[in-house]
C-alpha cells in the first residue's frame, strides 16, 4: 500500500456512512446540544445553524447585528478578548482551499497529539503552507506542511478571510508555535524510523469494517435468497 | 445405472468447468468417484473489490443439477449451529430446496449458483460473523421454515393443504381425479391442476417428498 493509499484509507475511516449507528448517535448528540442551549440560554433565543458535513461543531457568538453575518467569537487566549468575524466566510475559505483532505488529516494529527491549537488557526496555516502545493500528493502536502512547522514556523503568519486587516491572530498563532513545531518534528521522525502507519495507526481495523459496510450494502441489492437448515 | 453427469454429457462439463474457472480462478475442479468436487478460495466481491474469503468445497451429485449441490465451509471458521444456517455435519443450508427455482432453477449455469445463492449465504455470514443480525430474510429451522415458504407460495398455511399439495408435488405422477389438495371436496381436473401441474415445473418431486417427510414429523 503506497503512503496516499494509506492516507486515503484513514480518511475514508473517518468518514461516517450516512445510515451508520456512529452518525445516528451523533445527530441524537446534537440535538441533545441544541436543546440544553435553548435550555439555558431561552432569554436571548440563541440563532443555531448547522453547515457542513461535521454535524457537532460549537461555535458560541455573538452576532454583531440583525443581519446575522458578522459576529464576535469569545476567546480565552491573546491579548483580545473577542475577535470580529463571519463563520460564513470561514467555512466557505475552507471548503474552497483545494486541501481539504490535508486539512482533515492534519486536524486528525492535531487530536492524536492532543494539540490546543485552535481548528480555524490551523486550517488558516495548512491552507497558506499549502498555496502552492495544491496538486502535490496528500503524502507529499503533509509532509511539506510538518517540515515548515517544524523548521520555518517563526515566519509562518495567518490572516482572517473574514476580517484580514481587523483581526491580529498572531497571538493565538504564537501561543500555538512551539507545541505545533515540536509535535511536527516529532512527527517527521516518527515517519521516518517506522512509516506512515505509526503517525496515524493502523487501518487494518477500519478495513474490516469497510469490508463489513460494503457487503451489507451489497446484501441490500443483491437479488434476495433465503437460508434455511435442515437441522432443527 | 445411468453414467454421472460429467460422464455422460461432457460438453456441459467442460462448459460449466470454463465458466466458473473464468470468473473464480482460485476454485479448481476435482473428480472425487462418480461425484465432481470444486474446491478452494470463494472470494466475495463487492464494489469492486474482494471483501471476504472463504474455503469451501462443493460437491454436485451424479446427477447434477436435478440436486442442489452440496457446499461445505471447510476452514472451521462458522459454527455448526442452525441460527448460522449449517448443519451439524458441516454442510451449509444455502437455500431451502424446493425454494431453488426462485434464483438458481434446474438448467442455470452452476455459475450462477455461486453468484446468487451462494455469495448471498456467505456475505450474510460474514456479517453475522462482525455482530450484526442476519442481513437478508432468513427461513426458520426444519419444518418451521418448509410450512413458510409453502404458505407464502400457496396463499394458506393450513397444514392439511400444505401437505396435500406436497403429496401431489412428489408423486410421479398426478391423477386428474385425486381430490384436489385445496380442501374443495372437487376432483384436481376441475379445481387446481393447472396450478399443481406449474408448481411441479418448478419444484422436484424429491425435494417435495423430503419436505413432506418433514412436516409428517
Amino acid at each position: 500500500m503506497t503512503p496516499n493509499e494509506y492516507l486515503a484509507k484513514v480518511l475514508s475511516a473517518q468518514t461516517l456512512a450516512s445510515n451508520s449507528p456512529e452518525l445516528k448517535d451523533l445527530q441524537e448528540r446534537r440535538t441533545q446540544v441544541e436543546e440544553h442551549l435553548r435550555e439555558h440560554f431561552d432569554d436571548s433565543s440563541p440563532t443555531i445553524r448547522y453547515g457542513g458535513d461535521f454535524h457537532i461543531d460549537v461555535v458560541p457568538g455573538r452576532f454583531t447585528d440583525e443581519e446575522e453575518a458578522d459576529a464576535f467569537l469569545y476567546i480565552s487566549s491573546g491579548e483580545k478578548n473577542r475577535l470580529k468575524t463571519n463563520l460564513d466566510v470561514h467555512v466557505a475559505h475552507v471548503k474552497e482551499s483545494g486541501v481539504i483532505d490535508a486539512i482533515r488529516l492534519m486536524k486528525l494529527w492535531k487530536v492524536r497529539n492532543r494539540l490546543s491549537v485552535r481548528n480555524f488557526i490551523l486550517e488558516l496555516a495548512v491552507i497558506k503552507l499549502l498555496s502552492s502545493k495544491k496538486s502535490a500528493t496528500l503524502a507529499t502536502q503533509l509532509e511539506h506542511v510538518w517540515t515548515e512547522l517544524r523548521d520555518n514556523i517563526d515566519d509562518l503568519a495567518v490572516e482572517d478571510p473574514a476580517n484580514p486587516t481587523g483581526n491580529d491572530l498572531s497571538d493565538l498563532l504564537n501561543a500555538a508555535k512551539y507545541e505545533l513545531s515540536t509535535a511536527a518534528g516529532s512527527t517527521l521522525d516518527l515517519m521516518a524510523s517506522s512509516g506512515w502507519e505509526a503517525v496515524f495507526g493502523s487501518v487494518e481495523q477500519e478495513d474490516r469494517k469497510e469490508n463489513i459496510a460494503a457487503l451489507r450494502r451489497a446484501a441490500a441489492v443483491a437479488t434476495p435468497t433465503r437460508a434455511w437448515c435442515r437441522d432443527a | 445405472m445411468t453414467k454421472p453427469w460429467h460422464r455422460s454429457d461432457p460438453a456441459y462439463f467442460e462448459k460449466e468447468k470454463r465458466e466458473v474457472e473464468r470468473e473464480y480462478p482460485n476454485l479448481r475442479f476435482r473428480l472425487a468417484g462418480e461425484l465432481v468436487v470444486l474446491e478452494g478460495d470463494f472470494p466475495l466481491i463487492a464494489e469492486g473489490k474482494v471483501r471476504d474469503r472463504y474455503l469451501v468445497e462443493i460437491t454436485m451429485a451424479r446427477d447434477h443439477p436435478k440436486p442442489l449441490p452440496v457446499v461445505r465451509e471447510v476452514a472451521g471458521r462458522i459454527p455448526r449451529k442452525p441460527e448460522r444456517h449449517m448443519n451439524g455435519d458441516g454442510t451449509a443450508c444455502v437455500v431451502l430446496p424446493d425454494e431453488r427455482w426462485k434464483s438458481w432453477p434446474v438448467g442455470a449455469p452452476l455459475v450462477d449458483f455461486l453468484n446468487g445463492p451462494l455469495r448471498n449465504y456467505f456475505i450474510c455470514q460474514s456479517v453475522v460473523e462482525s455482530g450484526h443480525p442476519w442481513p437478508m430474510e432468513e427461513l426458520g429451522h426444519g419444518a418451521a421454515g418448509i410450512r413458510t415458504s409453502y404458505a407464502e407460495l400457496l396463499g394458506t398455511d393450513d397444514i392439511n393443504v400444505i401437505r396435500g399439495y406436497l403429496v401431489c408435488l412428489a408423486a410421479k405422477q398426478v391423477k386428474g381425479h385425486w381430490s384436489c389438495p385445496c380442501s374443495s371436496g372437487k376432483r384436481l381436473r376441475d379445481c387446481h391442476l393447472a396450478r399443481v401441474l406449474d408448481l411441479r415445473t418448478r419444484i422436484a418431486p424429491a425435494d417435495a417428498a423430503k419436505s413432506l417427510r418433514y412436516l409428517r414429523g
